[in-house]
């Protein structure tokens, strides 16, 4: 029989035994008849019993939950487990059309096994001696019916489960979100993860999973409205207005510009900016070089979104041996066919997308990475580091699991593509992170944007010792060799803060005016750092910019073409570093300079 | 200052259900082949432990299938709940009818007096209404048809005005190769779903189909209520839709027999946490019209939870949740005030009823409480309607309420000698716990014949039979006089055990007087007088037992006193010819109704101030006493 909790905590209600004779009798059972029907089975598989599951769909369930925490090390414990609505569920059976299959999803709380004693943290469970619940990792919904043999995780729909413990040291960054509320249960921290049903021959799922993920994690901020798989297969199918037949749309592969259509739907009132990088774009004397460079382009990039809480889907392309799925916009052109059955055996490269919510940057004496055991981080080699990028990404791939650590050079590899000679296109990388509304100016061009200015402020504004920067490290790809850029999303509140400590009363109001005049509720907010400082590692970077620039999230034009030559002359015999620029419809201007007395160069 | 709840008694607020869903129980095949007796019907069996008298049926849950074959003595059934429901014959809706009345009678533990537990609507899911044939599923929209009918039949049969149910989906199926458009197709399914609405109202559609056409005669024919689901999938999305729908059966079904019904029974079940995602309000029901009425004169019931979403700040469909989680009791109060406007209306066809939804919620103790924050919203309500002097929109016309006042037939019970009999122990001290077994051993057996004890006298009680909760008045009039008769068994003999602990002393004999009647009875749901039976006719009934006891009793040998009944003709002419009579050890024999040795007709009885009752009929009691002769 299971254990009781070790700890206290609020979670503890969770933490009851699922097949105790309260339970049997209130789900309806006899518990001594139930005892002796399910006989010999271990105590996981017992409680899956109980709530309707056949032997054979318990074991495989108990197999499915083992592999989800596999990153997790230890061992799970189940908690209370019932049957309890699941809107994912609910749009599933929709799609399938079986009126026999229950409208309820198996609700399973999950706590990681310990140890007896009361302390959770130095709790550690010893085999053979009794376990107990300890760490309450969260609660996963279950389908009630077998999805396909194929998948990994046929069982799981959505897993609103907590992050490893050893994701939350200061060298990860993990985005996250308090989510249970919305199904009545304790709020937990986590990043949710979502596995469409591959029974529903919807072969975007991967896609569409992701997509999900990165609604649910931003919905409390953004006010995004997450909708499921057959949701998104129904949007684009009225969007399109029937002119591709429902069996097409969700057999065949979808791409991210798809992707970006239902975002920016009005049912689903998100945004997004597809971030491209192509190798033309970038300088090296050998295509090699160009490709380092591309890949470096999109990963400062992409770490900009994620450090600031926003979450990337990244197209990938995989081997067939890893992946079931198939999605992307280069896949799709590239004419790879998902594989069938019969196609399993060769090894194509197919299309599939994960959803990267996560970063891990090491000092250079930090922990190795790699660990799967959160209690020990010593397990593997380093990998390949960039100073001042991260070295790894933290993904959900509903088809392996939940909170992978990859290196970012394995993602940037598997989502390079290469020269389309049919359409002309180059080889490059592409992402999609997931935005407030409206948005249509991404990190990538405003740190185009950035540059533009920065080249010409840098030189003039900037003292010597902070130009000729100490330390310097040769990064390829980025902007400049003297500074690196920054981009953050801030509200219009923020921007105001960010500042005022240089700023004069009336001044604060006039940005405040001004930033709310524009009637935009989030900003992008470049810093520009000196080089040197950044080798130090990012999260010394903020308080030593020395120029920051703001863009509103929607409507930028072409920096080049509007900025006015008197602007920058003005700026030059101020000789006030700090700013911030904020750049409206048409036009660029200076809403605050700081003060030279906040200048503290190193 | 504010006006204290209940000043203004011409303001009632609507009565608050909870959908028996709120407990989900897993279906388990293989440990079901083992099990010899069925579960009880899940959610209804636990409400009525916690004492909550007024439910929605959730019909049918996958677990609940089970249940119902045994009931209906269906060997093999369907898993799928709408196979099975269009499977089910007009008797075993019967049988089934007649095992959840017993069902609501023996899992109740709230208070006995007060009205019985019963069914304010039939919650349903049932989303193959409105597939067609464009779906290649040939005979799926008969089978459609026939479910709603059986659920029509078996809600009417339980007294139920409501049934809601969904639309059905609005997409074709993920293997369609078809090309259609989405407005052709939905368009499709609209068409689909009024042919179905109207062919349910189209009583001949199905020889063997239920005799809806005697509901509707009887005035029992439930009104269908549809919910809008807020997801783009779904077919019944937003108040366009229902528009759409309504106009479909006006424009493209008007010739077809059923139509004209479906224009007249067809409403809204809003869903308020479902409006608060699509978007729409009071005002949205206000300001949009259909066949040049508002919206609001449509909504026919009410659902009330929560969901982590709404139209203005994002978030989405996923569990019930109790009122007032995500949204506040401002956000409610519109919703709020609709309802106890829609329930003072007269002219409205809304349920008075406010259900909660909190379908497969992690406790019996959430859904309560959910009920429980539910009616003090709705007293809140009301008091700030007070407080603005709100008027209830009332006709001039004879209509009466259908919510309050109701045809039932009406039984008054009084013992005598209770107080030496029941109350006073043998040393001479007062036993009210006696009292109270005693009386609560008769209101349990009106509760076993389907009447409820509306008032509680002391030693007697007024109960009432609503026709609403029989299959007809006669029905309604057999049980009271069955109720009547197992009233006075139990009353003797428990008299009698309590007699013989002491030594016999026949002035201590109890005496049971049941007069019964038939008439209109005015039952107010809300305020302080609130499930109380009200009117001239309950006055004439306890006059007549009063009669019986004063008049009757001192006539009658000792012996033969112990049991006395009397029916007025309202009530004796509705009994059917044949009618059951109980012995004395309870067992129910068939005799004429006629027979002259059961009934004796005394005449015309004064009733203090009414007009006299031209004919009461004396019960002649032979059966009471052992080793009496059968007539």
């Amino acid at each position: 029989m299971l254990n009781t909790v070790s700890a206290m905590h609020p979670y503890r209600k969770y933490a009851v035994n699922p097949v105790s004779e309260r339970n049997l009798r209130r789900l309806g059972y006899d518990p001594n008849e139930f005892a002796h029907q399910v006989d010999g089975n271990s105590d996981a598989v017992k409680a899956l019993r109980a709530v309707g599951y056949r032997k054979a769909q318990a074991v495989d369930i108990e197999e499915e939950v083992k592999g989800l925490f596999e990153e997790f090390g230890g061992q799970v414990i189940f908690g209370e487990c019932r049957l309890a609505p699941c809107s994912v569920w609910r749009a599933e059976r929709v799609q399938i059309g079986d009126e026999s299959l229950s409208r309820f999803a198996v609700r399973l709380h999950v706590f990681q096994s310990a140890g007896p004693s009361h302390a959770e943290d130095v709790n550690v469970a010893v085999p053979g001696q009794p376990t107990y619940h300890g760490r309450f990792i969260g609660y996963i919904s279950l389908r009630p019916t077998s999805a396909s043999p194929n998948q990994r995780f046929g069982y799981i729909t959505i897993a609103n489960i907590a992050p490893p413990r050893y994701m939350m040291r200061p060298e990860f960054h993990v985005i996250s979100c308090v989510s249970g509320g919305h199904d009545s249960e304790m709020p937990v921290r986590c990043t949710p993860y979502v596995v469409p049903n591959f029974k529903t021959k919807d072969f975007a799922s991967c896609l569409h999973g992701a997509l999900q993920e990165a609604l649910l994690l931003k919905t409390n901020q953004f006010g995004f409205v997450p909708i499921s798989s057959l949701e998104m297969i129904t949007l684009l199918w009225e969007l399109k207005d029937g002119s591709i037949p429902i069996s097409e749309i969700s057999s065949e592969f979808t791409s991210l510009e798809d992707a970006l259509c239902i975002l920016e739907s009005d049912e689903v009132r998100a945004g997004g900016v597809i971030e491209t990088f192509r190798i033309g774009d970038s300088n090296g004397s050998s295509d090699s070089e160009r490709k380092t460079a591309t890949q470096n382009r999109a990963l400062a990039v992409m770490a900009d979104y994620l450090s600031t809480g926003i979450p990337v889907i990244l197209a990938l392309q995989e081997d067939t041996d890893t992946t079931t799925g198939s999605v992307g916009r280069d896949v799709k052109h590239s004419k790879v066919k998902r594989p069938g059955a019969e196609g399993r055996k060769e090894k194509k490269r197919v299309g599939h997308c994960v959803l990267v919510f996560g970063l891990y940057s090491p000092n250079s004496s930090g922990p190795c990475l790699g660990s799967r055991n959160e209690n020990d981080d010593t397990q593997s080699s380093p990998p390949k580091q960039w100073r001042g990028l991260p070295s790894h990404l933290i993904a959900h791939d509903n088809l392996t699991g939940p909170y992978l650590m990859r290196t970012a050079e394995e993602y940037l590899e598997k989502a390079w593509t290469e020269h389309d000679a049919a359409d002309g296109r180059q080889a490059g990388i592409s992402f999609l992170p997931i935005l407030p509304r409206k948005t249509n100016l991404g990190i990538g061009e405003v740190r185009n944007n950035a540059k533009f200015f920065a080249d010409q402020l840098v030189g003039q504004v900037w003292p010597d010792d902070i130009k000729n920067g100490r330390d310097y490290v040769d990064i390829p790809g980025t902007e400049s060799e003297i500074y690196d850029l920054q981009a953050r999303l801030i509200r219009s509140d923020q921007v105001a803060l960010e500042f005022q400590t240089g700023l004069a009363c009336g001044d604060l109001l006039a940005l405040k005016d001004g930033l709310t005049s524009n009637s935009q509720p989030y900003w992008w907010l470049v810093d520009v750092l000196p080089r040197h400082l950044v080798s130090r590692g990012p999260r010394l970077s903020r308080e030593h910019a020395f120029l920051a620039f703001v863009w509103p999230l929607v409507d930028a034009g072409d920096p080049s073409a509007d900025a006015p030559a008197d602007y920058f002359e003005a700026i030059a015999n101020r000789k006030r570093p700090y700013m911030i620029v904020s750049r409206t419809k048409d036009l660029c201007e200076v809403v605050f300079l700081r003060s030279e007395s906040s200048i503290e160069p190193t | 200052m504010p006006i204290p709840s209940g000043q203004d008694p011409q303001i009632h607020v609507p009565e608050v259900s909870l959908i028996t869903s709120f407990d989900a129980v897993p279906q388990i095949e293989e440990l079901h082949q083992a099990a010899i007796q069925p579960r009880p019907l899940s959610g209804l069996h636990k409400a009525l432990q916690e004492g909550l008298g007024l439910l929605d049926l959730y019909f049918l849950s996958h677990s609940d299938i089970h249940w119902y074959a045994d009931k209906a003595r269906i060997y093999r059934p369907s898993k799928e709940p709408h196979q099975f429901v269009s499977d089910l014959t007009t008797p075993q809706l019967d049988r089934i009818a007649q095992e959840l009345r017993k069902s609501l009678t023996a899992s109740f533990a709230g208070r006995l007096v007060g009205r019985r537990p019963r069914f304010a609507a039939f919650a349903t899911f049932f989303p193959q209404v409105s597939r067609s044939a464009m779906d290649d599923l040939p005979g799926v929209q008969n089978r459609a048809v026939r479910t709603l009918q059986n659920t029509l039949y078996l809600a009417g049969s339980l007294g139920c005005r409501y049934v809601e149910i969904v639309g059905g989906s609005g997409v074709p199926g993920l293997d369609s190769h078809s090309g259609v458009k989405p407005t052709d197709y939905r368009r499709a399914r609209m068409d689909m779903l009024a042919k179905t609405l109207c062919e349910v109202y189209d009583f001949e559609a199905f020889e063997d189909g239920p005799p809806l056409a005697k509901l509707k005669a009887d005035g029992r024919l439930p009104h269908i209520a549809v919910e809008l689901e807020p997801s783009k999938p779904f077919l019944m999305r937003d108040l366009e839709a229902f528009t759409e729908l309504w106009e479909t059966v006006n424009s493209n079904f008007r010739s077809t027999y059923g139509s004209s019904c479906v224009m007249d029974f067809l409403g809204l079940n809003v869903d308020v946490a479902h409006a608060f995602l699509i978007g729409y309000s009071p005002t949205n029901l206000d300001t949009m019209h259909l066949n040049g009425s508002p919206l609001r004169n449509y909504v026919r019931h009410m659902h009330l939870s929560d969901h982590a979403g709404d139209e203005q700040w994002g978030g989405t469909h996923a569990s019930d949740l109790p009122p007032g989680t995500y949204h506040s009791y401002e956000d409610y109060e519109p919703w709020l005030r609709l309802a106890i406007e829609l329930t003072n209306d007269r002219s409205s066809t809304f349920s008075g009823v406010v259900t909660v939804e909190m379908e497969a919620c992690r406790d019996t103790t959430e859904a309560v409480d959910a009920v429980n924050l539910t009616r003090q919203w709705l007293r809140e309500a009301r008091e700030q309607m007070c407080k603005e002097r709100y008027t209830p929109k009332r006709r001039r016309s004879n209509l009466q309420h259908p919510r309050t006042e109701v045809s039932a037939a009406l039984l008054v019970v009084d013992i005598g000698n209770s107080t030496s009999a029941v109350l006073t122990k043998q040393d001479g001290k007062s036993d009210p716990e006696n009292l109270e077994r005693f009386v609560a051993e008769l209101c349990k057996v009106v509760h076993e014949c389907g009447g409820s004890v509306l008032s509680f006298t002391g030693d007697g009680f007024v109960a009432v039979f609503e026709v609403m909760q029989f299959a007809s008045d006669r029905d309604a009039a057999e049980s009271a006089m069955l109720a009547a008769q197992e009233v006075c068994r139990r009353g003797v003999n428990q008299g009698e055990k309590s007699n013989s602990r002491r030594k016999q002393d026949r002035r201590r004999l109890v005496t049971v007087r049941a007069a019964l009647h038939f008439g209109m009875v005015y039952v107010p749901p809300t305020g302080e007088l609130r499930e109380q039976a009200i009117g001239e006719h309950v006055v004439r009934t306890a006059r007549i037992c009063d009669w019986l006891g004063h008049t009757i009793e001192p006539s009658v040998a000792p012996r033969d006193r112990q049991a006395l009944i009397a029916a007025t003709g309202g009530l004796f002419d509705r009994l059917p010819n044949s009618i059951h009579v109980l012995t004395s050890r309870g067992k129910s024999v068939e005799f004429e109704k006629k027979n002259p040795s059961l009934w004796k007709l005394w005449g015309e009885v004064d009733c203090k101030g009414l007009t006299p009752e031209n004919r009461v009929y004396i019960w002649k009691q032979p059966l009471f006493r052992r080793g009496r002769k059968k007539p």
